[in-house]
């Protein structure tokens, strides 16, 4: 490769290299602030004393956080929601992609599906009908109220398809040949060759259930299924809550609160809560690349 | 055949889709229906309830309240608990889908009356005659201004559709500050108290900023646009003026909306030049409550507008690091930009306006509204105050005789002092202020006070047996057991509602336990004012009644956010100097705004149904 060695080229790269580093400044910041607070002493924090690097170390945030129970029961619970979700949504997204990635003679009202698919990607019930749904259903209270509803999705679902469209039909037709049925030729053909697309809307999905409460607010009663995102959210709510009642003359959430300093405690549970993405995502970003621009050129 | 296969394989799927879910459902069984058991009706109810952030609640029923509720009443509740930053938008969602849980708290009046107007809620009472006649112990909670809380409570058809609880707290809020800063400069300045007035207090700030050019003198702890409430009362207003729009001037005369008026730019006025030499916090507007002890440990508030109670609090947030010696006291001073009008303090309301309703589904059965009623006066009964506050008699707390109960309070001190806690001589201070107590009347528990006294059939029950003896006319006083705790006690050893399974309070605190935890400020603050209002011409201004139609509560809905979100722009810009309100074209464009959006059909709503609510009131 030759190297442009010309000063306008020079400029350049450095203003590249600037935006790119001033942009992993402005994303990288916040999580080392966020670890920064967690780490540090409530007193170091009220004094503002805390801009990079923790002062007063001590884990008391992370014990406060561990000891309650809630929240270590909550991360198991979104684990658990978010990988049967994920293999749930995949195997359901593929298995209904792939035939609406064929021709219309191999598949019959492949118009029909594939219309009333994108229909749903504008026309949204809202709350009241799928809370009714939910409840005859008898999925209240259950992990299925967060999965079931969302099983698939159209975004993921036309990702899908267009890069099952992309691989060519001879394979198939070779397979057929072999003696291979549709669930072989699905199982053992197109699903290994769209590793790529299931590892870039898997991590969508996984996105997606992982940062997802308001469902389980809804649907689930007990605290003990409480998924890790509902209790963050309490935890961050409850101080904007309290004033907005104290503003309206109730106190007794303000009184419950009482004098404790919740900043270190809610940064280290939003930590916690952000660990398993940033495990995750190096795993899988060598696919992402690829499998996000499926679709884009094709031809 | 393909075909065939293909849909035959989607119906497979479709139904093992549905059988998953099928099994998953198992087990959440519909409750809230009625059931036999030993041969005896239990009368069961969706309970819905919101949970307080400090107490773990029993996952299970056979705990001593369910158990006891079960064996007294007849009743078993099926809990529904939620968060209280989820409350309204789940219970919402159970009242839109015609969900309704049969008993619901947490609410607010303005959600029982629209959920009222929807024919989704039972009435309590058709009017305040009919009230006592069902509640009769709960009714005597209000004394003498019961007839007061009835007509503010009620809907517009004149009926009241849940329970309002009492308010203990007579007066909470008051002007606070930094008495090792405050006071020196107030004795410079000549001053012996704390302002009474707009000018002396710019005065004051404007000294502290001198003294102080770094520092903020005036913040607040998390209490949003009511940080500015200690200033709307300044310039004649109420505290909840944010919340309720219109007031009742000294005069009589009625304020549709307040803070569009003369008044109201002089206040944005005063607070502007607050803002201009740099007093004011910039942030009071959004600051939470942890931002605000930074600003007390990094000495950044000086003065706060805030609940009585907390100056302890402040100053052990100030004096951090190792810092010593910064002392937070309140003042019941308030201040007032017109000495002639006079001085408005915030007397609390006689009732907080959030209690138990109960859904048209409670009338699915002959017996069950009723019994619901019972159990809530049980609760306003003395038994019942008794057993919802410390559970239950010889367990998780002790009757003691008076004397007992000094005794005990003499030897805690006792204690301090050989615990090195505190000198021998304040101690005997200590002991010689529990010599000369009175135990209040409301402490007190008689033998008779163990027995419900109601208008059903469970009259004359004892829903608690005492574990001691209780002779006839003696007098005695509750008292936590050693190893249990209530809400906001000392936090050792077992906390009563959590262990027995009770609502930590219904109604109202026991009156000793709300006395120990901040009934001793509350009520100083009170008796400071009251004496203010003989002698300093402070006054006070009620809450006004407003009984709204349907169609006119739609209306305000609507127009009350646009309005707000319009108000606290100009209200952010005023306060920040982005614009002046002694400029005539910035308040006129201001008011303009508020036209805009809706601000002279709001006024004239309001005082529709003021004129409307007052003269239904006078007939």
């Amino acid at each position: 490769m030759v190297k442009d060695t010309s000063l306008s080229s020079k400029i350049l790269d450095i203003v590249i290299y600037v935006s790119l580093i001033a942009l992993m400044i402005v994303t990288l910041y916040p999580v080392i602030y966020i670890f920064s607070v967690s780490l540090s002493s409530s007193e170091a924090y009220e004094s503002g004393q805390i801009v990079l690097l923790p002062k007063g170390v001590n884990l008391g945030a992370y014990a406060v956080v561990f000891k309650a129970g809630t929240v270590p029961r909550a991360f198991l619970n979104s684990v658990l929601y978010t990988v049967v979700y994920t293999v749930l949504a995949l195997l359901f997204s593929t298995s209904m992609a792939y035939p609406l990635s064929r021709s219309k003679d191999r598949v019959p009202f492949k118009g029909f599906f594939g219309k009333l698919v994108v229909l749903t990607m504008f026309f949204s019930a809202g709350i009241v009908p799928n809370y009714l749904v939910v409840k005859y259903l008898g999925l209240m209270n259950t992990m299925w109220a967060l999965i079931l509803p969302v099983m698939v999705t159209t975004y993921n679902l036309v990702v899908m398809r267009s890069f099952f469209e992309g691989i060519p039909i001879d394979l198939e037709e070779a397979a057929f040949i072999d003696g291979a049925n549709e669930i072989v030729i699905f199982f053992k053909i197109m699903l290994p060759l769209a590793k790529a697309a299931l590892a870039t809307v898997g991590l969508f999905y996984a996105v997606y259930m992982w940062n997802s409460w308001f469902t389980a607010m809804l649907y689930i009663k007990d605290s003990s299924k409480y998924p890790l995102q509902l209790i963050i959210r309490q935890i961050i709510m409850q101080n904007q809550m309290a004033a907005e009642l104290a503003a309206m003359g109730d106190t007794s959430m303000q009184d419950a609160l009482g004098s404790t300093n919740t900043e270190t405690v809610k940064y280290a549970t939003l930590f916690v809560s952000i660990v398993p993405m940033l495990i995750v995502y190096p795993f899988i970003q060598k696919y992402f690349v690829k499998g996000v621009m499926v679709g884009s050129v094709k031809g | 055949m393909n075909v065939k296969k293909r849909i035959t394989g989607l119906m497979a799927l479709a139904l093992a889709a549905s059988s998953v879910a099928g099994l998953a459902g198992c087990g959440n069984i519909n409750t809230g229906v009625s059931y036999e058991e030993n041969g005896k009706k239990i009368y069961a109810y969706k309970f819905n309830m919101y949970t307080q952030d400090d107490t773990k609640y029993p996952e299970t029923h056979d705990n001593a309240f369910d158990e006891t509720l079960k064996e007294k009443f007849n009743m078993y509740l099926d809990y529904d608990r939620i968060p209280r930053t989820d409350w309204e938008t789940k219970t919402n969602t159970y009242f839109a889908t015609g969900d309704a849980p049969d008993i619901t708290t947490g609410g607010k009046e303005p959600n029982y009356k629209g959920w009222a107007e929807d024919g989704q809620l039972m009435p309590v009472a058709d009017s305040l005659e009919d009230l006592k006649e069902k509640l009769p112990n709960y009714v005597k909670l209000f004394g003498e201004n019961l007839e007061d809380v009835y007509n503010l409570s009620a809907s517009a058809d004149g009926k009241l559709y849940y329970l309002p609880s009492l308010r203990q707290e007579k007066a909470q809020m008051c002007w606070l500050y930094r008495q090792d800063i405050v006071d020196p400069i107030l004795e410079e300045l000549g001053m012996k108290e704390f302002p009474k007035t707009t000018d002396e207090f710019l005065l004051l700030c404007k000294t502290i900023k001198e003294k102080y050019p770094d520092k903020i003198v005036i913040s607040s702890n998390g209490q949003k646009k009511s940080s500015l409430t200690g200033f709307f009362q300044a310039f004649g207003m109420p505290e909840l003026i944010l919340s309720e729009y219109s007031y009742v001037e000294r005069d009589g005369s009625f304020v549709p909306y307040a803070l569009t008026t003369d008044n109201a730019r002089k206040m944005y006025s005063f607070l502007k030049e607050l803002h201009d030499m740099g007093a004011i916090d910039n942030e009071i507007l959004s600051l939470e409550k942890d931002k605000f002890y930074s600003r007390c440990a990094t000495d950044n508030a000086v003065i706060t507008y805030n609940y009585v109670y907390n100056a302890d609090t402040f100053t052990s947030k100030t004096n951090v690091n190792g810092k010593t010696g910064g002392k937070w006291t309140y003042t019941s001073n308030m201040l007032t930009n017109d000495p002639a009008r006079g001085t408005v303090f915030k007397k609390d309301p006689a009732y907080s306006n959030w209690g138990p309703a109960f859904a048209t589904s409670c009338d699915s059965e002959p017996g069950k509204f009723d019994r619901a009623l019972d159990l809530y006066d049980f609760f306003a009964s003395k038994a019942g105050q008794l057993y919802s506050t410390y559970g239950i008699e010889g367990e998780s707390y002790n009757l003691m005789t008076i004397d007992e109960y000094k005794d005990t309070e003499k030897a805690k001190i006792d204690k301090k002092v050989a615990d090195g806690k505190t000198t021998e001589e304040k101690a005997a201070a200590e002991k010689q202020k529990i010599d000369d107590f009175v135990v209040p009347e409301d402490w007190k528990v008689t033998k008779d006070d163990f027995t419900y006294h109601g208008r059903s059939e469970f009259d004359g029950i004892v829903f608690s047996e005492p574990s001691r003896e209780l002779e006839d006319g003696v007098e005695y006083v509750p008292v936590v057991a050693d190893g249990w705790y209530h809400q906001n006690d000392n936090s050792k050893g077992t906390k009563i509602n959590e262990k027995l399974g009770m609502f930590s309070q219904v109604f109202i605190k026991y009156p000793k336990l709300f006395y120990e935890n901040r009934g001793k400020q509350i009520e100083g603050l009170y008796k400071e004012f009251m004496e203010k209002v003989e002698n300093d011409n402070y006054y006070y201004i009620e809450s006004v009644p407003m009984r709204y139609t349907q169609d006119e509560q739609d209306s305000m809905t609507d127009l009350e956010t646009s309005l707000a979100t319009k108000r606290d722009e100009y209200m952010a810009r005023f306060l920040l100097g982005n614009m002046d309100p002694e400029n005539d074209a910035d308040w006129n464009k201001y008011i303009s705004d508020m036209k805009r959006v809706g601000l002279e059909k709001f006024e004239n709503l309001q005082t529709t149904v003021y004129n409307r609510t007052k003269a239904d009131l006078e007939k």
